[in-house]
Order: C-alpha cells, then sequence, then structure tokens
C-alpha cells in the first residue's frame, strides 16, 4: 500500500479537495508516516468484527415543534434573495 | 483580595457577599484579556458581558448557583447565537451561527458571564494551537511555549488570570493536555455525560466539552451544570446527574489508587515521572491504599485512535462545501471544482491531512477502520479489567512539559505520540481528569492525569480535591507566589 502523490490525488479527489503539486508531495510524505503508524492496526486480527456504537437510548418524539427563526437563518447564508439561500448551479 | 488569582467558586462567594461586583470582575477580566499578549481569545464580546454583568447583578438576589456572575470563556468551536463562531478556520472566520450549544445555554442559566471565544488548533484538530488560523495561543508560564492543544486558548484564559473557567472540547485530550501544560485541572467526562448539540464536530463518537479551571472543585460545578441528558445530542446517555460539588469529600480512606506500572516506563521525563508518582504518596497519607497493575497499553492505541478521528472528520468536515454556510469561491467551472476550490482555500494543512488520512482509512475500510473499532472495545475490556482491582488510576497526562513553539511541527510524529497517555481514556470513553502535580526544572507546570470509570466523575475528582487539600501546585500562578 504505498502511498503516491497519484494516491494523494486521488484521495483529495474523494475528498473534494483541491491540491497544489507541493501539497500532494508533502502529504504523501505525511501520509508515508501516518500509515506507517497504522501497521500494527492492520496486524490486528479483527475478532468478530467492528463493534458497534451503542444504539441511541431513545429517540425523541416525532412531533412538529417551532423551528429556528428564518431571518436568523437566512444571516447565515452566503448569498440569499429574502426568502430562500442562494446556491452555485448543480444541473443544467 | 488578588481577584483574579481566586478559583472560579471563591470568586462566586464573594460576588454573593457583596465583596465585588459583577460588572467590576467582568471589567476586570475584559481589560486583562485584552492586554494579556497571550493570543488566548480570537473574540472577546466586551459590550454582550457588560450588559449581562449590570443585568446579573441587578438580580442577584436570585442568584442559585455558585458560579452566578464569574467571568469565563469558551472555546470557539461552540457555537454562540449571534457572536462569531470561527473554529480558528478561515473555512469559518465570517460564519455567525443562528444557535447557542446546549452547554452555552446551560452556563447562561447559571448565570456565567462570556467574555469571549478562545483560540483552539483549527477545527480542534492539533495539539498545540499552533494549526489556528489566527496564530497560537501562548502559555502564560513562558510565552515562547505552548499552551498546549487543543484547547489552547481556553487554558491560557485561566491560566493567565483572564477569565475564572472556560470550556474546551476533547477529543484524544484536548482538554486535559493544554490544563497539564499550563497548570489547571481539565476534565474530561464520561463520553455522553455532556450535550455535544452545538460542538461543531470533529470525531463525533470521541468529542465531550469539558471545563478548564483552577482546581477541582471548581470543575466539579462546572460538570454540575452541563453533565445532563440532552433531546437533541441522541448519545447523550439518560441517568442521574449533578451533586458533585455537593458530593465532593477530602477522605481518601477506602479509596484504592491504580499506578499502571508500564505507563512510567521509557519515553517519560524524569520530572515528569517523579513528580506523578509523588501524587501516591499523598493520597497514600490521605488514607488511599496504592495498587500497582501493569496495564500495558497495546502498540496500536495512537493508531486506533488516529484511524477513527480521522475517518470521522473526514465524513464530519465534508459539510463544508462553500454551499449553504462559510466560505464561498465563485467562478468555477462544476459543482465539484467550486466545492473543491473553498475547501483548499478554507482549510489549514493539518485539517487536510487529516480528512487524506480519514478518506483513507475509509478506502481501506477493514484493514484499519473496522480493526480500529474492534481495538477501542479491547482497549474498554482492559480498562474494565483495571477497576476491578482499583476505584481509579493514576497516570501521567504527557510525556513531558510544555514544548517550544515551532518544536511540534518539527517532530509532527513525535507530538502525535505525545497523546499516548490521553487518548486511552477518550477511546474507552471514561472520564479523566488532569491535575497539577508539580514544577519541572525550568519553572514549567506537571500534570496528573486521573482516570475514573464510566459515570465515575465523583471518584476522580474526590481524589482531586483530596490531593488538592494538602497541596500548593494549584494555587500557584504564573505572575508569581501562591495563593
Amino acid at each position: 500500500m504505498g502511498i503516491t502523490p497519484e494516491t494523494v490525488e486521488r484521495l483529495a479527489r474523494l475528498s473534494c479537495l483541491s491540491l497544489t503539486e507541493r501539497e500532494r508531495e508533502n502529504m504523501a510524505a505525511d501520509l508515508v508516516e501516518l500509515v506507517d503508524c497504522m501497521k500494527a492496526l492492520a496486524a490486528l486480527d479483527s475478532g468478530d468484527g467492528a463493534a458497534t456504537p451503542a444504539a441511541p437510548e431513545g429517540l425523541r418524539e416525532d412531533r412538529p415543534i417551532p423551528s429556528m427563526d428564518r431571518e436568523e437563518l437566512l444571516a447565515c447564508a452566503p448569498a440569499h434573495d429574502g426568502e430562500s439561500y442562494l446556491v452555485p448551479r448543480t444541473v443544467g | 483580595m488578588e481577584l483574579r488569582a481566586l478559583t472560579a467558586l471563591e470568586l462566586g462567594t464573594a460576588i454573593r457577599r457583596g465583596e465585588v461586583s459583577i460588572p467590576e470582575v467582568t471589567e476586570l477580566a475584559l481589560r486583562r484579556a485584552e492586554g494579556a499578549g497571550d493570543n488566548a481569545f480570537i473574540t472577546l464580546t466586551g459590550e454582550q458581558a457588560m450588559g449581562r454583568a449590570r443585568g446579573l447583578q441587578g438580580r442577584l438576589g436570585e442568584a442559585d448557583s455558585p458560579l452566578y456572575g464569574v467571568p469565563m470563556a469558551l472555546k470557539d468551536n461552540l457555537c454562540t447565537r449571534g457572536i462569531s463562531t470561527t473554529c480558528a478556520s478561515r473555512m469559518l472566520e465570517e460564519w455567525t451561527p443562528p444557535y447557542s450549544a446546549a452547554v452555552v445555554e446551560q452556563l447562561a442559566d447559571a448565570g456565567a458571564v462570556s467574555i469571549g471565544k478562545t483560540n483552539l488548533d483549527e477545527f480542534a484538530m492539533g495539539g498545540s494551537g499552533e494549526t489556528s488560523r489566527f496564530g497560537p495561543a501562548r502559555n502564560p508560564w513562558d510565552k515562547s511555549r505552548t499552551a498546549g492543544g487543543s484547547s489552547s486558548g481556553s487554558a491560557a484564559a485561566v491560566a493567565g488570570g483572564n477569565c475564572w473557567f472556560a470550556l474546551g472540547s476533547d477529543t484524544g485530550g484536548s482538554v486535559r493536555q493544554p490544563a497539564a501544560h499550563c497548570g489547571l485541572t481539565g476534565v474530561r467526562p464520561t463520553y455522553g455525560s455532556v450535550s455535544r448539540y452545538g460542538l461543531v464536530a470533529y470525531a463525533s463518537s470521541l468529542d465531550q466539552v469539558g471545563p478548564l479551571c483552577r482546581d477541582g472543585a471548581d470543575c466539579a460545578a462546572v460538570l454540575d451544570v452541563i453533565q445532563r441528558p440532552d433531546r437533541r445530542d441522541a448519545t447523550t446517555v439518560k441517568g442521574h446527574y449533578g451533586g458533585l460539588l455537593d458530593g465532593l469529600t477530602d477522605d481518601a480512606r477506602g479509596m484504592r489508587l491504580g499506578v499502571p506500572t508500564h505507563w512510567f516506563g521509557e519515553g517519560l521525563d524524569a520530572e515528569v515521572r517523579a513528580a506523578v508518582l509523588s501524587v501516591a504518596e499523598v493520597l497514600k497519607d490521605r488514607g488511599a491504599e496504592v495498587v500497582e497493575l501493569p496495564l500495558p497499553m497495546p502498540g496500536w492505541v495512537v493508531a486506533a485512535y488516529y484511524a477513527i478521528a480521522c475517518a470521522e472528520a473526514s465524513s464530519n468536515l465534508s459539510r463544508y462545501d462553500g454551499v449553504r454556510f462559510g466560505l464561498r469561491e465563485e467562478g468555477a467551472d462544476s459543482p465539484e471544482e467550486r466545492s473543491a476550490a473553498v475547501r483548499a482555500q478554507g482549510f489549514g494543512a493539518e485539517v487536510k491531512r487529516r480528512i487524506l488520512l480519514g478518506a483513507y482509512v475509509l478506502e481501506h475500510y477493514d484493514a484499519y477502520y473496522r480493526k480500529a473499532l474492534g481495538a477501542r472495545e479491547s482497549i474498554g475490556g482492559l480498562f474494565r479489567e483495571a477497576f476491578a482491582r482499583c476505584d481509579a488510576l493514576l497516570t501521567p497526562t504527557t510525556p513531558a512539559t510544555a514544548p517550544l513553539l515551532g518544536e511540534s511541527a518539527q517532530g509532527r510524529m513525535r507530538a502525535r505520540l505525545s497523546d499516548v497517555f490521553t487518548i486511552p481514556a477518550a477511546l474507552a470513553g471514561l472520564p479523566a481528569l488532569s491535575m497539577p502535580c508539580g514544577f519541572d526544572g525550568r519553572g514549567l507546570p506537571i500534570g496528573a492525569q486521573l482516570i475514573g470509570p464510566r459515570f465515575g466523575e465523583q471518584i476522580i475528582l474526590n481524589l482531586a480535591h483530596a490531593y488538592q487539600r494538602d497541596t500548593v501546585w494549584h494555587r500557584r500562578r504564573p505572575w508569581g507566589g501562591e495563593v
């Protein structure tokens, strides 16, 4: 499982990160060190598989309650038209 | 009365007795925070704090919390409605949340006064404060050194006398390690006992909010306020909470203090070893029984932490896509390019590194992530076996005292491995406390860690309280003298 700048490029695409060539090289060196540390983990016997986190103790009741203030939520938007968030075009 | 040297509870008492007013101490805190030169704060909320202080002073007769009127600070990954919450990242530099975190609401209900948002490693990823977009917080004991991380600013603010307690967050040690480096008492609570609603997520199965204070009694008071179930966080556990302060005792008779001998071996600074082991002697004099046990920690503990934490971070930070909030970049040709550009601009190098490692771990799901989850279970089993023989464990918090600024970047892997004492309790979801137990030859604080069984906060707080009755390390202040 060698880590190369090409590996980093693939991981960056999966992670939706745009990296410069220098960043790819530096990250490759860093990841080699980190993955080397994790070799001890890879050597473990995983037994009967991953333990799953404890299930929530109980979900809250499914009933409508007041939500947040529209104006306050719109204030968080990078752009809005007074009613809705304006987002970059994703289709067409 | 030197106000800045008091504990939070001592100040709360002085306020209720009318010896000092809330506006007076709030103004003092703000003045000190502005002039401290330690970069502890990202945002100071002077106007809001003074307005709140005046309002609280007018209702002093209604005060029913020992923290009423006490100025405090909040790590800047805790959402505060109407107040900037940056996570020390360019990604959220201009973001103001429309709601407050559960713990923020709870402390407000208790009458505490927030004076601002403290500095941290970006998105809580780091152990020195140096990945912050705004530069690192500096250690009040020696400003050429780190205050630790990721709750660097919270630790620096309390240790430097800028406020009387602070909230931080602890994923792999980020409350306890800065507490150790800054001479404070800090607690990572049992996972599930404090709501994460409004805590900006790093690793959801590990993150916990915790207090950084001058002593164990202050920590007990803060935990009484913030430990409770919350319908908005399904990982919180129903149960009986509160009463930690009332239940505090300095009587250690009958308590079994486990000393895991394998944790005091090679790689631990000699002065740290001596100071931490001396804690056992003090508690023995208070009636505790000291039990030596091996408890060797497997060599993959740090690896298991980074596998789980980075995998979860990779998932959690995918929400920062430049669409709904945060930094936005215009001009790219496609939505994918736009998001990639935003994330490239918005995140620092360490955050990118952890996102990529998380993606790698998840790409090799069986080899790393699945095994890390199993490893986590076995760590829990090791602790359960230990707690059959003792009530709490005494360990170092860190292998050495606070490093120089810049040192961690030069030895990044070594810096990660320095989390070796704090990671196991985090993986197992156990409560753990760090308290000052001495100073090294350079005058830097040394921290001792107490780890308890699940929901064993009273046990570790009682041991800390007993220790702090007979020692003065927690009463020393960077500006000199003891209180």
